[in-house]
Order: structure tokens, then C-alpha cells, then sequence
């Protein structure tokens, strides 16, 4: 294993030089030759009919170029899937949230897009509208699509085995919900758009994007051109987390604009916009019913999820199965029942993020405590009795090839000197542990697979092209890494052409931690093919059979005899002398069950690799405030073989910190009505560098049989797996069971109080400790 | 995000700063570090005609002691102030205040503590963008005649002052020099707040904050603040204590508390010099008792402005008002500053 | 609106402009200089992404006037690397694996650059409090206070 160049070293990434120097173009740098500055008008309502738009007044002011609004669509609806078209870009029958787009203009610099959008006049008919999913689930509330009753977007029904005769045979049966606020994105970047029409009404558009190709065929539906003329290019992109995965109205209202104003149109959001009109979490209610055997072994478990999916359906289906994907894949159970609804509510809509509804993930691991300490089990067997393993299929029929879930559970007990803290920590310092799985792909029918180009030039350099997106996890280096490694080049010699959908072929997106998967599988695939070529001609030269042949350090030479070889260059030139292109393809696409779907048969294999992470957190509260110190963190995943360790680190450290740090203490949206409270930054608190914990990772490798090298997902079960640590730390450090996230100080302390008062003698122990004071002595 | 239109003007001198302000009166405002007023002017809050910048006026930046007083001029950049020697030792109170303030690479090297002293009050249903504005009634405070913060609706606008140096400034018992073209006043510094939410200031049209005095630390004595926000760093305070404490041997002489971050000026708990005069130096009850003093008298002012749930709030002025003045208390005792590990 | 003359040196250069009084500092490097390296993440002050040196001292561009910066000497992510070779802070960076995906990495990166040149010798606390007023959502900033301390390490020991 060790024999690899490149694989499985941590090398610095190839796009950071760039981004250390300003180099690196994200698309808000773009300027284009007589670009123009778009906003969008939105809706203040959070549901109303649109009864007139009256755009004139706009259109008079010198320098607008372009004014567009529901008229200017074709008035089709889009859904990632069939089943779910319920969104028109620019609506114009009736908005559903407050910030939807309702007009948008162009104009020659942003304060006359501005002045212009305040006179855009928009007649309403206010309609009732909702803001939870009770309320939305209440008889007689208004619907927000007429076509989707009693405002059930999804409903995801998964029945196996028999709960209630599980239950029956259970030792130990317990029921309790758990509830979540929803959280949010913040990626660096805000939200930015720039299209143009070329000369041969070609549209060519720049955005953070998870994947291309998921975003041109959506635009070529929506403005009803073919998709050969959406070039959606490559640009540096400031962080994803799911929430860059579909196609935003930005992309076509930038795309409308331009080609209305016949000039490149620039859109950028506000932090507020990207809050709001981009993607948010689901807020959940999670009600998880659980029976266990005496040994603390799960035998049935009953789940019922409501979501908050805000106006539209997203990626609605998927949300609603990953977070009990997730749950199955990570623990075994005899019987599963589950029965995930997405409730339509007047909010903005919702996507998949990091740790899919804390109220799941943390219910589940929160629950497994609450059971073991009725049994006498501590934690860490909990897990360990119920945990996957290799060779085991999923409830819902996946199989299961590679699995050090227990290792990672060992691992971390163990670095994290946990049998010498459970149970023996003072007051108010808690450790707690969470487990999870995440899938490495998700079924994506025709879009499922990847497929990349490789071409050697002359002097022996390499063109990669593929249509792998870096969102900023170091997909593009982990692209040269498998390029350089399989054709015997250094990395500075491979060159990239990804992400682009003119030149690209079709790739599955970065949004199902598929990349390396799935997209490094291809061009790895590409790579092999292109060495044979090199090693075929090779071969006659240096008169060995072509499997006696390796290539390293850009030569191509006999195994073992590095000194009986030719340079690389040389056999490129040889190949070309004979008339030929040194250049191959190579794809991939995962043995998944092409009839599994996400709510009319969610059975089959899932995708081709499971991830699986454990993290342990410890802290501390401050029985006055409530606030939390997170003194220690250690994350250990399974993540089939380190590519780069280096870069893994980086995943595990900062899943640590949006999945445990800011996803368990700080963040969460607040509302008022269908209003934001804290849409930016200021509000929305995200951890800093300051509240950052020492944090160790531990990097296990089950070597997958099929991912390239044994790769596959590294970093999400992390950030779900810290969700739930924190969550368990911070319960066992007050002693209560905590079920309502985040956990922010008021709740901690509230929680306290709660637990003082049922307990009035400690109270006042408690108390006089917190008020000890050292005054020196006069 | 876009600027509103002004005009900018950079006078050389505190006189031409102030025959300008004397010229432009209500549709100027003063541009000190920017950090505050440029936000509100971006989000469409306020949209002065002119500006005066005070960059050019180093006679405002000045720090420096006399016998009875740190000077500190209004335009002193808090950066400066953290870094003026003596201020960590004898004046800890105003070191950690200043500390508190924001992140160090934001307001440090581009606040000033008039900025922060002056800054305007917030609420959660104000300092948002004028989109999230539009989908609701404008409050008091933006000139309309309602309040989202009060539970039922006032007639008063209920936002917060989030001047971090003002509670510590005024229980240490600060003066500011107050100049307008016409004349120069000095007053306590409580005096230079309204209570007023729609105009925390009292602040004529023609007057600026040039100099703030701070009394010097007298044998005895000792000052803390104390502020509760979710994260260490960038956040304004969910609840805020300045303390000051005057001590001989063992008997509290006499005591202040301001509570920050939860009325529409800097709240004085005037209770607390009643309840702690002549108590021994630690006598528990009588802080706890203290502390009290500030929870009762802040729950009335406390409303729905900030993200953090008032009735938590209303339990952190007990916490943070002890906290504040133990920490005074020890230092008055022990004449002990900021020790450099904090 | 009437433009008023601003004499600024940027990363070495010296410009004469005429600029509006309500352009902030970050659009002039970004609009005017093309100078996109500062990046604007909330344009309220809070992310730190549009942080530039003004007279070596860390700020927010975007909390600046252009014209406040009159006479000052702004130093960009641009203007860090001196004759093609890259300052310490950037090599550290990139072999600390401190960037992900790049949005905050230059107003950390002259955040960084701030306190290295008022505080060489700054120990870990004051590091960490130094970039405590930047935003990552990508890397929970371990790499990147790595990053920091290698260098100043290094600077210490070299004295």
C-alpha cells in the first residue's frame, strides 16, 4: 500500500496557492465587458396572491436595462423530482415565504437596480399563512399548493420487520420526542450569479455550485433552450454544505435578465439573502420509540418525523429519508418503522444540511443513553452492542461491504481516556458520545455516474476533464492526486478541466460526498486507460510485457529496474509519431439498485460505500450562566483509506465545529411570524476561533473493496456524530437529558433550574458552591 | 451593500468640526471609527446629509493623566486606550470594558470609545435591512408609532443601549466634556443618556463629545465589568455590569453598579450603594442581596430586543451585577488591576 | 455627487483618484483597483473577510471610507507575497492545510499579518484572540491557528 507517489500522503492542495494570494476568482470577482448590476424584488408577505405587478415606473429611470417578473417565465414548475414540481421561478400566481422573488431589474450599477426595484409597485391579497408544521397540519389551514392536501409535501412510509411484535419482546420499551430549531449554512460566500448570451445564444453562467450539471438541466427546463447551449462554468467556490445543491431562482432570474438586457448581468446576494432566499435546515419534531433486550441490543424502533420544509419541496424526498438512512445504517435493529412527513409552512425552503435535523441524530444517541442508564449500561457499550458491522445489510437492504464502526467507538474511548472520566467527572463536567453513518452517494438514476477525459500532451504534461466540483473540500486536488499517482506524473503536471458543462461529462455533483467515489473512480478509470496506452507502446520499446511496467517520477520503466525505462515525454512522442492521441476515457458508476426510490421503494442497495464516525466530547457548564466550555473533542471516522490525511484533519476539525460547536450550542434560526430574526452573522452565531476546542482526530481505514484505494465519505458522519456528542456531553454534565436543540445557555440553565427545584436539598449545596468568593484577607 | 449618498467633510481642527456642526445641524452626524454608523447608513436606518469625519483631528485622540483625571479623548481609538500602560492597573474596570468590545481585528483599531460611548441603541426589530423592515409596521424608533420589542405594543420605543464602556465609565463616576460652538459643558457621564429610546442621546444637534474623564484611582478602590455573550468574541452583550467599589479595611465604603444591555440607557442600580454601605468585604448576603437589587430593577426595562429570551436575561443582571462587584470588591481590597493572564 | 481627490498607496503604489464620498474602502480595491482579493461575506463588519491593512493595522474595508484612508498606506492579500515569493504566513498556510475554501483565507490571512507585525513575539492566546473576529465555516480553525503559530514560532527562534 505504501508503494503509492501521491495516495494516502498529506500534501498541500493545489488551489491553495491561489487562494492565499488573492489569485482565486470566486463569482462575485467576476467583470464581464458591460455587465450589468441585477437585484431581486421579494415579497414582504410570508403568503399572498399576486393580483397586479406595475413595473413602469422602473422601467423609466435612466440606466435600467432590464425589469423581468412572473410574465417574463414560462410558466412551468420545477422539482428536483417528478413528484415534486411545485416552484416557478418569479411566481406569478401567489408568494409563500417572505423574501421569495417577485421581480428583478438590471441595471448600470446597483443603485440604480436598487431605486428602481422601490418602484416596482406589487398589488397583494394577503393571504393566512403558516409557520409550523402543527399549525400547517391543522384542519382547515390554508394550503400553501393547492395539488398537495393537508400541506404534506413528502411523506417517506419505511416498514420492516414488526414493531409493535418487537416491542412486545422487548426487556426495556421507551418514547420520547426531541425537537430542533432549524439551522443554516453560512458559507463564506453569499450567494452569486453572473450570466451572458454569446453571440450564438449561448448562455454561459458562473455560481457556486455542488455540481454543474444538476443546475444546467434545470436552467435549460426553465428558460426552454437545449442543454448543450448552458455552459455553466467553473469558478471558485466559498463552501456548500448542502445547501448549493439545486438550482436557486438567482440562476434564472440572472439568466432572464441577460438575456433581456442583451448584457452580461451580475447578481450578488446579501449575507441576509443568502439566509433566506437560498436554503435553510429543517426545524423537526422527532418522536422515536425504542425497545431494547436486556443487554441493551435494540429490537425495534418506531420513528415519526415531522420537518419544517418551508414553501417548497427541495430536495424534500432526500431530506426526509437521510436522517433515518443514517440512523440504520450507523445502529441495527430487528424492526424499524418510520414515517418521515415534510410539512409545507410560509418559511423559506429547505435543504439538506450537514447533520440532517438535529433533532433525529441527537434523539437517537440522546435516547440510547437515557436506555442504558435504565439498564446500567454505560454509553460506550451501548454503542458497541448495537453497532454495524462488516458484511451486514441494512434494514432497508443495503449491504454493507466495509465497516470499522466498533474501532472507531474503541478508538475514541480510548484517546479520549473516557473509562477514566464516565461517571467520575465532578459536578457540572460531562463527556458524552455519538455515532453515526453517512452514505457515500445517493441513488441519482441517470446523473448517478461519472465520466472523465484524460489527455497526455507532448511534453508529457496531463489534462484532466471531469465533471467533479470543489466546493472547498479539495476535490480538485484529490482529482491530481489520482491523476498524477495513476499516470507516473508529478502533480504540477496535471492540469484540470472540471466543473464546466460545456467540455465536462456528466458527473453526479459534490452534494452526496461522492466526489472521490465516484468522480476520482472515473478518472482514476481515465488513468489506467491512458497508461496502458503509454505502457503498450513502452513495451515494444523496452521489449517487457506491459504488466512488467510501472510508471513513477514521469518515466515509464521495468518494475524494480528504475534504471531500465523511458521518460514518460518520450513515450508520449513515440505514440504521437505513430499517429496517435495519447488520450483516454474512463467512468464509473456505483452498483446501486436502480429500482430503490425515495418513497415508492426504498429498498435496495443505497449506494456503494457507508461511512461511519464517532465522536466524544467533554465539557463543562457554568451552573450560572449556563454557557458551555467544550474543554476536549476526539473524532475518529472510518473513511475507508486516507487519500490525504492532511486534508481529512481539515473535515473532521471543521465538521467538529458546524456540527458540534455552533450545531449543538449556538446556532439555530429565530422567528417571528415567517421573519428571520438573526439572518446575518452578527445574530446567526457560528463559532469562532476563540470558543474552539483542543480537538484530536483519529483516521481508521477499513479499505472499502470498492471505493478507488479503499476510499469513501470522510468528514459528515463526523459532523453528525459531534452533534450528538455535544449533545450527550452537555446532559451528562447537568444531569438532565436534554430533548429541544441547540442547547443555548437560557435552556441549559433553565433545565437546572428545573432539576433543583425537583431536587430542593442539592439546590442549596449547589448554590453556596457557585457563591464561594475569595476576598483576601485584610 | 451600498452607502446612501453624503457629503464628506474632514475638518482640521476641533473648531471647524464644530462651526460645521453648528452649520449642518440636524442632517450631519460624526464619523468616528465608523463601525456603528456606517452599518445603520448601509441598512437605510439613518441617512445624514453630511458627514464629519474626525480623522484629522488628533486633538481628540489624546490620552493622558492629571492629577485628578485620565483623559481620554473622544476620538481615541480603543486599541490606543488597551495599550496605554496604566490603564490595566488602575483602571481594570475600563480595560476589561473595552476588552469586551466586539473582536479585536473590528473595533479595536477602528473604534473609538465616544463611538462607543455614542453609539445608538438596538433592537432585534431595528438593525435589520430595510427588506426585512418593509414586511412589517415601522416602530417608534424608525419614525412609525409602534414597538415589536414590548409585549402588547408602547407607545415608547424599548430598545437597547450596547455601549459596553458606559456602565463601567459611569460607575467609576466619568464626566465627559460636551462642545458646541457656542459653549463647553462638562457633565456626569449618566447625563449624556436620555433613557430615551428614539434619542438615546442628549445630544444638541450642535454638540459633540470631545474628552471623557475618569476619575484616578484612589487608595481603596476597585472596579470590574462583566459581560455575558453566547461567544467570546464579535458579540454584543446579552447582559453587562460595571462596579465600582470603595472600601476601608474591611467595610464597604460605598458601591456603584450600571447594568448594560438592558434598558434604553445604562441602567444605575441606585439600591446597591444603600444595600452593600457598610457591609463587610465578603459578606456574601449582602452582594446577593445586591445583585437582587439589580434583577428587580432591571426586570422592568428588559424587553423582547435581543435573540436571547428576556426572562433569562432578567436571571444573568443578578449573575453578572455579583460577579462584577465581588470582582471590584477584591480589587478594591487588594489594589489589584487586570492581571496580564486575564 | 461630487468626487473628492484621494492620494492612497496600495500594496506599494501610489494612486491620485477622484472617488464618491460613500464608497467604502472594499469597493474601491475590488470595483476600482481590482484588487478582489478582500472579499465581502456580510458587509456589516462581522465575517472579517474584507480586512486590509491600513498603516499595517488590521480593518474592515467594508466599515471604511474610502476617503478615511486618505494618505494611508493599504496593504491587500495582493501585496503580501513580495517579488513572486510568498510571505511566511501564506507558505504557512498552504502547508498547514489552514485553506479550504478559500472565501475568509485573505482577511485571516491580514489579520494574521497584523499581529505578526505589532506582536512577533505573540504567544497562542493572543493569536487566537487575534482571529477571533473572522468567520470560517470551513476549517473550525484549527489549521489555521496552526498556521499563525509556526510562524511566529519561527520568528522566535530566529531571535
Amino acid at each position: 500500500m505504501s508503494s503509492y507517489a501521491f495516495i494516502g500522503k498529506s500534501m498541500p492542495r493545489v488551489d491553495s496557492r491561489a487562494k492565499v494570494t488573492g489569485e482565486a476568482q470566486f463569482t462575485a470577482d467576476i467583470k464581464l465587458p458591460k455587465m450589468l448590476t441585477g437585484k431581486i424584488l421579494r415579497s414582504p408577505h410570508p403568503h399572498a396572491r399576486i393580483v397586479d405587478i406595475d413595473v413602469s415606473a422602473a422601467l423609466r429611470i435612466p440606466g435600467v436595462k432590464a425589469v423581468i417578473t412572473g410574465r417574463d417565465a414560462l410558466q412551468r414548475k420545477w422539482g428536483v423530482f417528478g413528484y415534486t414540481q411545485d416552484q416557478q421561478f418569479l411566481p406569478s400566481d401567489k408568494v409563500r415565504f417572505i423574501g421569495e422573488e417577485i421581480a428583478a431589474v438590471a441595471a448600470i450599477d446597483e443603485d440604480v437596480a436598487q431605486q428602481a426595484l422601490e418602484c416596482i409597485r406589487v398589488e397583494y391579497e394577503i393571504l393566512e399563512a403558516v409557520f409550523t408544521t402543527m399549525e400547517s397540519l391543522a384542519p382547515g389551514a390554508p394550503l400553501l399548493h393547492d395539488d398537495f392536501p393537508n400541506n404534506i409535501n413528502i411523506h417517506v412510509p419505511i416498514n420492516v420487520g414488526d414493531v409493535e411484535k418487537g416491542f412486545a419482546k422487548s426487556y426495556y420499551v421507551r418514547e420520547d420526542t426531541f425537537t430542533a430549531a432549524e439551522d443554516s449554512y453560512f458559507q463564506g460566500e453569499p450567494y452569486a450569479v453572473v450570466a451572458r448570451f454569446d453571440m450564438d445564444n449561448n448562455l454561459e453562467i458562473w455560481m457556486p455550485n455542488a455540481g454543474p450539471h444538476m443546475k444546467a438541466k434545470p436552467l435549460s427546463n426553465a428558460l426552454g433552450i437545449p442543454l448543450n447551449k448552458i455552459r455553466v462554468r467553473k469558478i471558485t467556490i466559498g463552501g456548500a454544505f448542502g445547501g448549493r445543491s439545486e438550482i436557486s431562482p438567482a440562476d434564472f432570474v440572472c439568466a432572464l435578465l441577460a438575456r433581456k438586457a442583451g448584457r452580461p448581468v451580475k447578481i450578488v446576494y446579501t449575507r441576509e439573502e443568502n439566509s433566506i432566499a437560498t436554503r435553510q435546515g429543517h426545524a423537526l419534531i422527532t418522536t422515536i420509540k425504542t425497545g431494547v433486550r436486556e443487554d441493551g441490543r435494540v429490537i425495534a424502533r418506531d420513528v415519526t418525523c415531522y420537518m419544517d420544509g418551508g414553501a417548497y419541496s427541495s430536495t424534500g424526498p432526500i431530506a426526509v429519508s437521510v436522517p433515518f438512512l443514517c440512523m440504520e445504517q450507523a445502529y441495527k435493529m430487528d424492526h424499524v418503522r418510520y414515517n418521515g412527513y415534510r410539512i409545507y409552512t410560509n418559511k423559506p425552503p429547505r435543504g439538506m444540511i450537514r447533520i440532517h435535523g438535529r433533532a433525529f441524530a441527537c434523539g437517537v444517541d440522546t435516547q440510547l443513553d437515557m436506555i442504558g442508564e435504565h439498564l446500567g449500561i454505560d454509553p460506550v457499550t451501548m454503542r458497541l452492542v448495537n453497532a454495524r458491522e462488516p458484511g451486514d445489510f441494512t434494514n432497508t437492504k443495503s449491504h454493507v461491504a466495509s465497516c470499522a464502526m466498533k474501532e472507531t467507538i474503541t478508538k475514541a474511548a480510548e484517546r479520549s481516556g473516557w473509562d477514566d472520566k464516565w461517571g467520575k467527572l465532578p459536578p457540572l463536567r460531562g463527556i458524552g458520545i455519538g455515532c453515526n453513518s453517512v452514505q457515500t452517494g445517493f441513488p441519482m438514476g441517470i446523473r448517478g455516474g461519472s465520466q472523465a477525459i484524460i489527455k497526455l500532451n507532448e511534453d508529457g504534461g496531463a489534462t484532466v476533464i471531469s465533471g467533479v466540483v470543489d466546493n472547498g473540500q479539495g476535490n480538485d486536488n484529490m482529482l491530481v492526486q489520482i491523476a498524477a499517482e495513476e499516470l507516473g506524473v508529478r502533480t504540477e503536471d496535471v492540469q484540470l478541466v472540471t466543473a464546466d458543462t460545456e467540455v465536462t461529462p456528466s458527473d453526479p455533483g459534490a452534494y452526496s460526498q461522492v466526489s472521490t467515489f465516484i468522480g476520482g473512480h472515473a478518472v482514476k478509470n481515465a488513468a489506467e486507460n491512458v497508461r496502458m496506452q503509454l505502457f503498450e507502446t513502452a513495451s515494444r520499446a523496452l521489449n517487457v510485457s506491459v504488466d512488467d511496467l510501472v510508471a513513477r517520477d514521469r518515466m515509464v520503466y521495468v518494475r524494480d529496474s528504475p534504471d531500465k525505462g523511458i521518460p514518460l515525454k518520450k513515450v508520449v512522442r513515440m505514440i504521437l509519431a505513430q499517429g496517435k492521441a495519447v488520450c483516454g476515457q474512463g467512468e464509473y458508476w456505483p452498483k446501486v439498485d436502480p429500482k430503490r426510490e425515495w418513497v415508492k421503494n426504498p429498498f435496495g442497495q443505497m449506494c456503494g460505500a457507508f461511512s461511519f464516525g464517532t465522536t466524544i466530547a467533554e465539557v463543562e457548564v457554568d451552573p450560572e450562566t449556563g454557557k458551555v466550555t467544550v474543554l476536549e473533542v476526539t473524532a475518529a471516522q472510518d473513511v475507508g483509506f486516507a487519500l490525504n490525511p492532511l486534508v481529512i484533519e481539515g473535515q473532521f476539525q471543521g465538521s467538529i465545529a458546524m456540527g458540534g460547536q455552533g450545531g449543538i450550542l449556538t446556532e439555530g434560526h429565530v422567528w417571528e411570524g415567517g421573519s428571520v430574526l438573526n439572518p446575518t452573522q452578527l445574530e446567526y452565531k457560528v463559532p469562532l476561533a476563540c470558543d474552539m476546542p483542543k480537538i484530536n482526530t483519529i483516521i481508521i481505514e477499513s479499505n472499502d473493496p470498492e471505493g478507488p484505494y479503499g476510499t469513501k465519505e470522510s468528514g459528515m458522519s463526523i459532523a453528525m456524530s459531534a452533534a450528538q456528542a455535544y449533545a450527550a456531553a452537555v446532559s451528562n454534565a447537568i444531569g438532565v437529558y436534554m430533548t429541544d436543540f441547540p442547547l443555548t445557555p437560557d435552556k441549559i440553565l433553565e433545565a437546572l433550574r428545573n432539576k433543583a427545584e425537583a431536587e430542593p436539598v442539592n439546590q442549596e449545596q449547589d448554590e453556596a458552591k457557585g457563591l464561594e468568593i475569595v476576598v483576601p484577607a485584610v | 451593500m451600498r452607502l446612501p449618498p453624503f457629503t464628506y467633510n474632514r475638518p482640521q481642527d476641533l473648531d471647524e468640526a464644530l462651526e460645521l456642526l453648528n452649520a449642518y445641524g440636524k442632517d450631519c452626524k460624526i464619523l468616528a471609527g465608523g463601525t456603528d454608523l456606517l452599518v445603520r447608513m448601509k441598512q437605510g436606518l439613518v441617512a445624514p446629509m453630511n458627514l464629519i469625519s474626525l480623522k484629522a483631528l488628533s486633538e481628540l485622540a489624546e490620552i493622558r493623566e492629571t492629577a485628578t483625571d485620565l483623559k481620554i479623548g473622544s476620538a481615541a481609538k480603543l486599541s490606543d486606550i488597551l495599550a496605554y500602560q496604566p490603564v490595566q492597573a488602575r483602571w481594570p474596570g475600563l480595560f476589561e470594558s473595552i476588552k469586551a468590545i466586539g473582536a479585536p481585528s473590528i473595533q479595536h483599531f477602528s473604534g473609538t470609545i465616544g463611538g462607543n460611548l455614542c453609539q445608538d441603541n438596538r433592537c432585534q426589530f431595528y438593525n435589520q435591512s430595510r427588506s426585512f423592515r418593509r414586511a412589517r409596521q415601522t416602530c417608534n424608533k424608525a419614525g412609525g408609532s409602534t414597538c415589536f420589542a414590548w409585549k402588547g405594543g408602547s407607545d415608547k420605543c424599548h430598545s437597547v443601549c450596547q455601549s459596553d464602556t458606559a456602565p463601567i465609565l459611569i460607575a467609576m463616576g466619568a464626566k465627559v466634556v460636551i462642545k458646541s460652538r457656542q459653549e463647553t459643558r462638562t457633565i456626569p457621564l449618566e447625563e449624556l443618556y436620555s433613557s430615551i429610546g428614539e434619542h438615546p442621546l442628549t445630544l444638541g444637534d450642535n454638540e459633540m463629545l470631545t474628552e471623557i474623564l475618569v476619575p484616578v484611582r484612589a487608595p481603596g478602590d476597585g472596579s470590574a465589568f462583566e459581560k455575558l455573550a453566547y461567544r467570546s468574541s464579535i458579540d454584543y452583550a446579552v447582559v453587562s455590569a460595571g462596579a465600582y467599589v470603595r472600601t476601608e479595611r474591611d467595610q464597604i465604603l460605598g458601591a456603584r453598579l450600571i447594568i448594560g444591555a438592558v434598558a434604553r440607557g445604562p441602567l444605575a442600580i441606585a439600591a446597591v450603594e444603600k444595600t452593600l454601605q457598610n457591609t463587610r468585604v465578603g459578606d456574601l448576603h449582602a452582594i446577593d442581596e445586591a445583585a437582587m437589587d439589580a434583577m428587580n430593577a432591571a426586570e422592568a426595562f428588559i424587553a423582547n430586543n435581543m435573540t436571547q429570551p428576556v426572562e433569562y436575561r432578567t436571571k444573568m443582571v443578578s449573575v453578572m451585577a455579583k460577579r462584577a462587584l465581588i470582582r471590584a470588591t477584591q480589587r478594591a481590597v487588594s489594589q489589584t488591576g487586570v492581571s496580564e493572564a486575564k | 455627487m461630487n468626487k473628492q481627490p484621494l492620494e492612497i498607496t496600495v500594496n506599494g503604489e501610489s494612486y491620485s483618484l477622484a472617488v464618491e464620498p460613500n464608497r467604502t474602502l472594499l469597493e474601491l480595491l475590488r470595483d476600482d483597483l481590482d484588487l478582489t482579493g478582500a472579499k465581502e461575506g456580510c458587509g456589516e463588519g462581522v465575517c472579517g473577510g474584507c480586512t486590509v491593512l491600513m498603516d499595517d493595522k488590521p480593518v474592515r474595508s467594508c466599515l471604511t471610507l474610502a476617503l478615511e484612508a486618505s494618505g494611508r498606506h493599504i496593504t491587500t492579500v495582493e501585496g503580501l507575497a513580495q517579488n513572486g515569493e510568498l510571505d511566511p504566513l501564506q507558505q504557512s498556510f498552504i502547508d498547514h492545510g489552514a485553506v479550504q475554501c478559500g472565501f475568509c483565507t485573505s482577511g485571516m490571512l491580514m489579520a494574521a499579518k497584523g499581529l505578526t507585525l505589532s506582536k512577533p513575539d505573540a504567544d497562542n492566546k493572543e493569536i487566537r484572540d487575534a482571529m477571533s473576529g473572522h468567520i470560517c465555516r470551513c476549517t473550525g480553525y484549527t489549521k489555521i491557528l496552526e498556521a499563525v503559530e509556526a510562524v511566529v514560532d519561527r520568528s522566535k527562534e530566529k531571535r
